[in-house]
């Protein structure tokens, strides 16, 4: 018997792809083999398998090999790991490739955020943007950048924002965020071509991580930001409180209508232009002010425009990360409003909402992602991870379309033994 | 006001209140102002929409922007009226006293900012001590106020551990035993709670409230 099937095995192109299979196999029941194993083409293999399984989630077009695990949302969880400071990741271009390097080979997950795109230090600092708070330049060196949020539009420029649109913006707004646009002569010439020079080592590094992550199996595929235009107004523009009270008030309640309405078409074009530069088809869309709003609110002030953003991006062949922070259960079913098209070209990073509720109410129409307690991921066990896999799996995994992460992303704070639960779980009960 | 009945102009105020309109709660003062009615007791009116608010938005029914709508509305009640709407630091006749301060590394101060309305509404003498607080400033401040309940506040997954040091410096210091500690924002639950060694954990600002009450009245 043996003896007949040995030539028809020798026949080409079906010994090849057998022992493909066996190897990828192996290399996906064993998260550490393949780190071992070399070779190039073992690899670029890990990668489309990774390539694959992750898209077969988001699409739903079929059922992927097995869950995939990912890294999920923006994270310095690299330079804890790696044991330097997150002012370091930011501003030290050859400590951060190390360390996003080292966490990338020592926790094999099917796709993570890409950490390296958020060592723009040197860049905010050489054009004074200050509508970020900075490690080690504006807070502690082992905290994560933060928003500053302050009324950049103060309370009596309604009316001239609405009015002057974009003019208004360049050349009283954005001044106020970016030191740069308010210096004038030489200070603006000197300040730009610093600004050019860090732009361009950026680039210059990302590129090469870019490069370098397709040879060590890395599979990415998240690359832009697009913040909606109500959290744009609210990051930027107004503090929450601020906006808060415009909502209390005839006359703004309708200028934060116009000026959503009027910001989304540039935001549009802007985010697409980026997205698009990238090259990576991931767009994250993180949504961190619309959990604040009542379904009638969210439904005047922020549903309009994301939902045009969402088809936007859709249409240009781009897939939303959609990234709702802390508990938006009560807007979920806004989603379900997009075409199937749409939906099954997107993701939903699922934080604080009640995941098995999102669950039945998406009933699938979207790929979901996310929930683990960040404070499971930072404090718990790894037994405290996996059980709450176990009831994640049990709800989620059955027909495909979900991805094991945690809430936002792996947290900065992750005890390494969790991270590597998580992905262990997803390697053992995964399967389809 | 507990256990009284609202007269229909009083209900109106209140209904303006949780309606969120703010031109109209100005209107519903003015009238009662206009009719007689007693600043002091307007103002009980409109706490007494607050609590409501409160009550509302724990059971989900209303959410976080209408919470702080409701504590916006209940300032403008006092502006409107003559009063001061700041900090009242050391208030007479406060029910007790509350430390409230984001942890190091952490400047994030929505939640701690609404926890603090609500406790002021709510009869409290509440001393804000600010964001990105290290820990020995707590300890500082505790020993400065002698505070009933020292409450922490985080955002983000760093503020565990500066949580934790700030509990371990109160014991450092001797002073965990004279009060009660409280922990919430962002992704803060029992677990948070277990590892930093707090007495309790909030997961909205009305629990925060809630458990205040319970401890010192």
């Amino acid at each position: 018997m043996l003896e007949k099937l040995v030539p028809v095995l020798q026949k080409p192109g079906i010994i090849d792809p057998l022992l493909r299979m066996a190897r990828s196999a192996n290399a996906m029941l064993d998260p550490n083999k393949w780190r071992h194993r070399g070779g190039k083409a073992m690899r670029s293999e890990l990668l489309a398998a990774r390539e694959r399984r992750v898209m077969d989630a988001i699409t739903m077009r079929r059922e992927p090999d097995r869950v995939p695990v990912i890294g999920g949302g923006v994270n310095f969880f690299p330079a804890k790991y790696a044991g330097i400071s997150v002012a370091d990741f930011m501003f030290d271009p050859a400590k951060m490739r190390r360390a996003y390097f080292k966490t990338c080979e020592d926790f094999p997950l099917d796709t993570s955020f890409p950490s390296f795109l958020l060592a723009v230090g040197r860049v905010a600092t050489a054009a004074g943007i200050n509508v970020l708070k900075l490690p080690g330049r504006d807070i502690d060196a082992n905290s994560s950048y933060q928003f500053s949020e302050v009324d950049r539009l103060r309370d009596d420029e309604w009316p001239s924002i609405v009015q002057g649109g974009v003019q208004f913006v360049m050349g009283t707004i954005l001044p106020r965020m970016v030191d740069l646009f308010a210096a004038r002569g030489v200070a603006r010439l000197a300040g730009e071509t610093r600004v050019v020079l860090e732009l361009s080592r950026f680039l210059s590094t990302a590129t090469g991580i870019m490069a370098e992550m397709e040879g060590r199996g890395v599979y990415n595929f998240l690359g832009a930001f697009a913040f909606p235009p109500f959290d744009v107004m609210s990051l930027v523009f107004r503090t929450l409180p601020s906006l808060t009270r415009d909502l209390m008030r005839g006359q703004t309640r309708e200028y934060v209508v116009e000026l959503c309405d009027r910001m989304n078409p540039w935001l549009i074009q802007i985010y697409l232009a980026i997205a698009k530069a990238t090259g990576l088809p991931g767009v994250f869309f993180p949504s961190e002010r619309a959990f604040s709003l009542s379904p009638r609110q969210f439904e005047q002030y922020y549903w309009p425009t994301l939902r045009q953003m969402i088809v936007a991006f859709v249409d240009a062949g781009l897939i939303p990360f959609l990234e709702w922070e802390a508990d938006t259960t009560h807007l979920v079913h806004f989603l379900k409003e997009l075409p199937r098209r749409i939906t099954r070209r997107c993701v939903f990073n699922c934080d604080a909402s009640d995941i098995f509720e999102v669950h039945k109410i998406l009933d699938g129409h979207m790929a979901i992602t996310g929930n683990i307690p960040l404070s499971t991921m930072c404090v718990g066990t790894p037994r405290d991870v996996e059980k709450y896999c176990d009831k994640l799996f049990e709800a989620l995994k059955p027909g495909g379309g979900y991805m094991l992460c945690p809430a936002l992303g792996i947290p900065d704070e992750a005890r390494p033994e969790n991270v590597h639960a998580m992905i262990r779980y997803a390697w053992e009960h995964g399967r389809y | 006001m507990p256990g009284r009945s609202l007269a229909a102009e009083e209900q109106a105020l209140v209904d303006a209140i949780l309606e969120f309109d703010e031109d109209a709660v100005l209107e519903q003062v003015q009238r009662l102002r206009s009719g007689g009615k007693d600043p002091l007791q307007i103002v009980e009116v409109a706490r007494v929409a607050m609590d409501e608010v409160g009550q509302r938005f724990q059971t989900k029914q209303l959410f976080l922007t209408e919470l702080i709508m409701g504590g916006e509305l209940l300032k403008s009640t006092m502006r409107a009226l003559g009063f001061a709407t700041g900090t009242p630091a050391r208030a007479e006749g406060a029910k007790g006293k509350v430390l409230l301060g984001t942890v190091a590394g952490d400047i994030h101060d929505i939640g701690k900012n609404i926890v603090l309305s609500l406790l002021v509404a709510n009869g409290y003498d509440v001393v804000d001590i600010g964001v990105d607080v290290p820990a020995g400033r707590f300890v500082e401040e505790v020993r400065r106020y002698r505070p009933d309940v020292v409450g922490m506040c985080g955002l983000l997954t760093v503020a565990f551990d500066s949580m934790k040091a700030t509990v371990d410096a109160l014991v450092g210091a001797g002073l965990r035993d004279e009060v009660k500690v409280i922990v919430g924002g962002g992704a803060v639950d029992q677990k948070v709670c277990d590892y930093v060694g707090a007495d309790a954990w909030g997961p909205t600002a009305a629990d925060a409230v809630a458990i205040c009450r319970k401890w010192i009245g």
